[in-house]
């Protein structure tokens, strides 16, 4: 019915933590709404099963990188959304730094322009 | 020309948190921001022109089914399950301390004041045991019946904080000892005046055995759930 992940299953569950955390950073959300965000941005490659997101959610919230509050949505509908707490904000950091790492790594091997850390 | 039986919406996703509900890994809060993500994405399937039967089958397919959320949950997180329960075993345990504490305080008054001196070792042991079990299976006669949804309401309330669960499981303990040291001294005053030396070791003794009991209370605070904060932080 919908597409399988064209990202390799480690690399999935690996990019969630830094994509949840960006995606925060910008400003609170809920479940629904990070799935559907992803799927735009990464243009349908990155395709999250719905049961996935949650636990990872909570692991974040767990770990003190995200709070949770449930709130009335405009539609009168309770939700729960998610933000960024300041723990949150240093880790996302040391995830962008470590990705960029990665990402520049390989460019040189491409010979792809490196991006600035 | 319906010929067949109307689809019923909320019936579905009634039954559908049913079958969430009985999954021992997904917490109420979980099953409720589960049941939202549901209807969101009923919701967006039907603006996009699909019946109510249809959104509601292919947005249950995609949260997943309810038993493979639960294993995804226990996945993410396997410790958990693991420290509600140790959470519930540390709490009947102080309820069993405090409720032998107070059982055995009250029976040794009882003995002492109402009763004769001596009574047979078998008669004196059938009526610590009804002392002991007949309150307890009272209780537990009147939360079967569903009498008690009160006292749980303010049961409940105890469990709001880390503080508030503690300070209730230490005044519990150090009362129910209490009670016991002022039994020991009663039962012992019977049979003749004490000296203040005994009244001293007696009050020791009893209040070294809360130390238990009181490792237990502070086992409850450690092992309980935290809450998420309710206002959001400004980060």
């Amino acid at each position: 019915m919908y597409k399988a992940a064209m990202l390799a299953k480690d690399l999935v569950a690996a990019s969630s933590k830094p994509l949840v955390l960006s995606i925060l950073a910008g400003r609170e959300s809920y479940g629904y709404e990070i799935i559907q965000k992803v799927r735009e941005l990464s243009g349908g490659q990155i395709e999250w099963s719905d049961g996935m997101l949650y636990p990872v959610l909570h692991r974040l919230e767990r770990d003190g990188l995200i709070d949770s509050e449930w709130k009335e949505a405009d539609t009168g509908r309770e939700r729960k959304y998610y933000y960024l707490s300041s723990n949150g904000r240093r880790a996302l950091k040391t995830e962008r730094q470590q990705w960029l790492t990665v990402h520049n790594t390989l460019s040189k091997l491409w010979k792809i322009k490196p991006v600035s850390i | 020309m319906e010929n067949q039986t109307r689809f019923d919406l909320n019936a579905a996703i009634q039954n559908w948190q049913q079958e969430l509900a009985a999954q021992s890994n997904l917490t109420p809060d979980v099953q409720r921001e589960l049941e939202t993500h549901l209807r969101d994405s009923i919701t967006e399937l039907r603006q996009r022109g699909l019946n109510d039967e249809e959104s509601f089958w292919l947005a249950r397919r995609r949260v997943g089914q309810p038993k493979q959320l639960g294993e995804e949950f226990l996945k993410a997180d396997p410790a958990k399950v693991w420290h509600e329960r140790a959470f519930w075993i540390v709490a009947f345990l102080i309820v069993f301390q405090i409720w032998g504490a107070v059982s055995t305080s009250l029976f040794a008054i009882f003995t002492a004041s109402s009763l004769p001196n001596y009574l047979p070792p078998s008669i004196n042991f059938v009526l610590r045991m009804l002392f002991y079990v007949l309150p307890v299976v009272w209780v537990m006669a009147l939360v079967a019946g569903g009498r008690m949804t009160r006292q749980f309401a303010m049961i409940s309330l105890l469990f709001h904080s880390q503080l508030r669960l503690g300070s209730a499981g230490v005044l519990l303990v150090i009362v129910s000892r209490f009670l016991q040291g002022t039994a020991t001294w009663w039962q012992l005053r019977t049979t003749g005046p004490i000296a203040m030396s005994g009244t001293i070791q007696i009050w020791y003794f009893t209040l070294s055995t809360a130390i238990i009991p009181l490792t237990l209370v502070a086992l409850l605070v450690w092992l309980m759930p935290t809450r998420a904060p309710v206002k959001p932080k400004t980060a």
